[in-house]
Parts: structure tokens; sequence; C-alpha cells
């Protein structure tokens, strides 16, 4: 449970300060960097051995 | 026998630092085959005139002892399951997924986050096999790639960011990775060690690294090297694009491949079916594919990238020649005797160590981690004692993700330049901001994430293994907001005087990895105030040394390589 917390943690993060460097910087668009990196994480904890 | 173990190592790093500065210009692959020649007969020559022919037959099983054959078997079969995906239109398939998702509520943003850490998520053995698939599908979203969707510098972000992640992929990798060398060794303590206990902390690392690599091209790299990058803006627009979209179709075997990819890489990982070799199930995968997605043999072995199985065999084979000759011995005893000077100590040495294959990055990282690893083993209880099971846990994550990473940078032909060559950048653009993620960002949290987490993942009943999460939120927080300020902040210092730059870059490499030694420190011996004055020590001096390493100017570089003489 908390290494999927920590992966969605840091995928929203990440996926934030990403579309920021993108040039996309609007609300809206950080919030679908920040979703983006969600899924990210979420994607690499379910990888992960628990 | 000592004197040959100085000798052997010496020519070791020799031959590799030549080939880093370009004064040898052969692959690294046949330049490691000679050290390792060099060191058999410099050690047979050794052993015949000390001890007799019986020492020099016995140098041979030595030698070979040293090799270990399962990343090499995993890497081969992870590539040969990749090579399938490839020829029936697995990765077709993955763009038209990919294409969809763009439609979506998460947008274009959304995609092109997931996009960039496909890599990590899909962890294949070497992180060529994707950004060869991909990364001509990221082009295309520039003016000059037929979209127009995006503009010059979102373009050097996007491709910058992803080959990153994918050049560090390979570490995390359940199939192979880089990673499973580490994860052998921990097994003498940790039981489960092989089902990937360095998996986690470099994961959770190199997003967040990817992320900074990001903004370091943006706010650095583009700003230190505004001519390097060929690439043109959009003429028509800035931002959106008025062009029509490609249409990208994919086969049903394309699909049906990518299922049993998916299916086999999740039945390595987590073993439904009871435990079983790795190999194994890729090869089974293959098998199911060349049945149901009619792929050839040939295709299959068509995937096979040999640049990382050749870089891994000649990194044994060089490590191996040093261990029979005792020149991991003389590395032990030289770094041994850095623990003796003084604001250095273990920790500051540690510092240096796990940045080590960032100050001298090859072409594929499994070169220096199969001859490295060995050396960190013995800083721990099977030999020195300086750190006990769980501190070489924590430091074998900080060197594993650094080294990992190390291919991205390498000017020797490293993944790296399969990005700059994608947004037409000059050999060198992306060192910058690759080393700098590694030594400052993933280096140390690696380090925090095994230390508060993964070390009571896999070993549950110690209560001595923490879990807090709070504490690795604190310090994630903590190490992204000092770099995202270091660099959003630095680049506005930045000036027409490039030289000035490029001192003003170096000073942020130190402070960063000041940071980063700190850190490292905290994570192995707590609150230990001289060890954390060490680590910043120990993290300076690597800086310093990866720093230097960036080059001043790109387009001088190109001038006098096409002039000639100054060639």
């Amino acid at each position: 449970m908390l290494t999927w917390l920590m992966f969605l943690f840091v995928g929203a993060i990440s996926g934030v300060i990403l579309a920021w460097a993108l040039d996309m910087n609007s609300p809206r668009e950080l919030v679908q960097g920040a979703v983006g990196g969600l899924i990210a994480g979420l994607l690499m904890a379910a990888m992960l051995p628990h | 026998m000592e004197i040959l173990g100085y000798i052997t190592l010496t020519i070791f790093i020799g031959l590799m630092l030549a080939t880093l500065f370009g004064y040898i210009r052969t692959p690294v692959q046949t330049v490691l085959v000679l050290a390792t020649v060099l060191c058999l007969i410099v050690g047979g020559l050794f052993r015949y005139f000390s001890s007799g022919w019986d020492a020099v037959m016995l140098l041979p099983n030595e030698f070979l002892g040293g090799i270990i054959l399962h990343p090499i078997t995993a890497l081969l079969t992870g590539l040969f399951l990749a090579g399938g995906l490839k020829a029936s239109g697995g990765f077709e398939a993955l763009k038209v997924i990919l294409r969809y998702l763009r439609k979506s509520p998460i947008g274009l943003v959304g995609t092109l986050v997931i996009l960039i850490n496909l890599p990590v998520i899909s962890s294949l053995p070497c992180g060529r096999i994707l950004a060869a698939a991909l990364l001509p599908l990221l082009f295309t979203f520039s003016f000059e790639g037929g979209m127009g969707i995006l503009t010059k510098s979102q373009v050097i972000v996007l491709i910058g960011a992803f080959t990153r992640n994918a050049m560090g992929s390979c570490g995390p990798s359940p199939i192979g990775g880089v990673g499973q060398i580490g994860e052998g060794f921990l097994g003498s303590f940790f039981a489960t060690a092989s089902e990937g206990i360095l998996r986690a902390p470099q994961a959770f690392s190199l997003i967040l690294g990817t992320a900074i690599v990001a903004l370091f091209l943006k706010f650095i790299s583009q700003r230190l090297y505004p001519n390097d990058v060929a690439l043109r803006e959009n003429p028509f627009t800035s931002g959106t694009g008025d062009r029509e979209e490609p249409e990208i179709t994919a086969p049903m075997e394309g699909y049906l491949a990518l299922v049993i990819f998916v299916a086999s890489l999740l039945t390595a990982i987590f073993q439904p079916f009871g435990k079983m070799p790795v190999q194994t199930v890729l090869v089974a995968g293959a098998v199911l594919m060349v049945i149901v997605c009619r792929v050839r043999l040939n295709n299959l072995m068509e995937g096979i990238i040999l640049l990382p199985v050749t870089a891994m065999t000649a990194g044994f084979l060089a490590a191996g020649a040093l261990a029979a000759t005792g020149g991991f011995d003389a590395l032990g005893v030289i770094l041994n005797s850095l623990v003796g000077v003084p604001f250095l100590g273990v920790a500051g040495m540690l510092a240096i160590f796990v940045q080590f294959q960032t100050i001298l990055p090859l072409s594929c990282a499994r070169i220096l981690t199969a001859a490295l690893v060995p050396v960190l083993y013995l800083f721990g209880p099977a030999k020195f004692g300086f750190l006990d099971w769980s501190q070489l846990a924590i430091v074998m994550a900080a060197y594993i993700i650094n080294a990992t990473t190390s291919c991205g940078p390498s000017p020797l032909g490293g993944g790296g330049m399969m990005g700059e060559g994608t947004m037409r950048a000059e050999t060198g653009f992306i060192k910058g901001a690759y080393t700098f993620a590694s030594m400052a960002i993933m280096a140390p949290l690696a380090a925090i994430y095994m230390k508060f987490l993964n070390l009571s993942v896999f070993q549950p009943s110690d209560p001595a293994f923490v879990r807090d999460v709070l504490t690795i939120a604190q310090f994630a927080l903590v190490v992204i907001v000092a770099n995202v300020a270091l660099v959003a902040l630095g680049a506005r210092f930045f000036g027409p005087d490039q030289s000035r730059n490029w001192w003003l870059q170096t000073g942020g490499f130190i402070t960063a990895g000041g940071l980063a030694g700190g850190i490292l420190a905290f994570a192995l011996f707590e609150t230990n105030p001289s060890a954390i004055v060490q680590g910043i020590v120990g993290g300076m001096i690597a800086a310093i040394l990866i720093g230097v390493m960036v080059p001043r100017f790109l387009s001088r570089r190109l001038t006098a390589t096409l002039s000639g003489p100054e060639l």
C-alpha cells in the first residue's frame, strides 16, 4: 500500500514539473500533467514487487 | 601480489580514460578485451616468477569464475522477446493506443507525461529498444516531423526527457536489468533480494530525475548551447498545429504481441505459476509469439541488440581478470586509504564512489557495474566492514541508479546520443542535464527510499527497518525544491558570456553535489554531524569531477572537427 502511495505522489509531482518544462503552464494543463503522472506512477507501482 | 593488483588496476583505468578522452578510437568492448588480455598476461608472468607454473595454471579458473551468466542470459532473452514485439507490429499498436489517449480528458500533456515515463514502466533490459521504436514518433510532434504540434523548445524537452527515462530504465528491469548485478550480491543477506530489492528505489528516483532533466534542458541547456540544435520552429503557428496528423494503424498481430509481451513481463515479475527463471518465462513468451503472431525466429533474433550484450560480457571479462590478478583488492585498498583523508572518511569516500560511473560514463552501464559492484560488496561485512548489510543495500541503491543512468551522457556511443540525433543536437548537448539529475536527484533519493521503505518490504521481520513514507516525501520535496530553485533561478544569472554561464553551471553542480552527498551520509549514518560533513565534502568533490566534464562549447567543437587541423 505504501509503495502505491509513494509512486502516486512521485508521479504527480513529476507530471506537474514535466508539464511546466513543456511550457504547458495553464492550471488545466498542470492538472492534466499531474493526472498523467498519477497514471504513470500507478502503472509503475503495479509492476513492482510488494 | 599487491603490486600486481596496482599494475592491472592501472592498466584497466588507464585504458578506460584513454577511450573516454578519445585517445583510443575503438569500441569500448574491444578495449575491455584488450585490458583483460593485458591483465592476464601480466598476471601470468608475475605468478610464474613469484610462485611457478602451478600458480599460473590456476589463473584461468579464477578468471572464468568471476563471470556471472544470469544477467547475460536474461538480457538475451529480454531482447529476444522485444524483437518479436517489434516484428509483429507491437510498437505500432502502442502508438495507436497513445493516440487514443491524447484524445481523452488527460489531453496532450497528460499523454506526453505517460509517454516520457513509458520506458521505466515497461522496464526493458536495454533502453535502446523502446527509444529506437518511439523516438521517431516523438520527432513527428515537431514541425519538421510533420505534425508541428510542439515548439522547438518543447520537442527538445520531450525527446531529452524521454531518452533520459529510457536510458535509466534498464536498471530496474526484472529481465536482465543492470540492477540484478547488485541484487545478486545483496542476496547474501536478503533472502528475497533477487525478486527486485533495487527496483523500486531506482524507479522512484528515475521518475523524479526525469522531470528535473526536463527542467534543466528548458532553463539551462538551451541557454548554454543556444545554437546547437538544428531543429526549426514552426513558421506557421507557435504551439498548436495546423497540419494533418499522419494516420497510424497496427495489425492485429501487433495487439496480440503486445498482450503476450505484457503477460510475459508480469509473469516474470510476479511469478504466479511458481518460481522459475525469468529466462524460461521470456522464451515461453517468445515461442507463443511465434505461434500466435506468426513471427519468425529470424525476427526474434533481430531484436537482439549486440551492444549491451557484448558490453556486459566484456565488462565481466575485465572484472574477472581484475579479480584474479588482485585489481579489486588494490582498488579496495586505495578507497580504504581515502577513508583516512581528513574531511572525507567513510561517508565522503562513499559519496564519491556512488557517483563513479557518472564521472566515467561508458556506452553501457553494465561494463563498469560488473567490475565495481564486487568492490562495493567488499565494503560491507564480507571484507572491510565499513557498512552493515542494511547500509550496503542503501549504498547499492544509490550506486546502481547512478550507474545505470550513466550510458545516457556517455560520448562513447551512449544511449543519449540517440536522443541528440533525433533532436538534431550536437553531441554533448544533453550531458549536463543527464549527469546533473543522476548526481543530484537520483542517487540521494534512491538511498532515502531504500532506507525508509524498501528494506522493510524485503525484510519485514526485522524491527530495525522502518516504514516512514512521510520522511521519504519530505526528503523528495526538499531535493526537488532545492534543485528546481537551483535550475530555474540559476538560469536567470546567465548572460551572453558562454564561459561565465558554464562556470555558473559548475557552481550549481557543486552545490547540488554537496546536498546529495549530505543526504546519502544521512541515509547511512543518520544524524552523525561529522559523517554528514564528510558526505557533503565527498559529494562536492564528485560534483567537480562531473561538472568539469560537461562541455563548455559545442559549436566550436563541431567547427574544429570539420576544419580538420584542430582535430
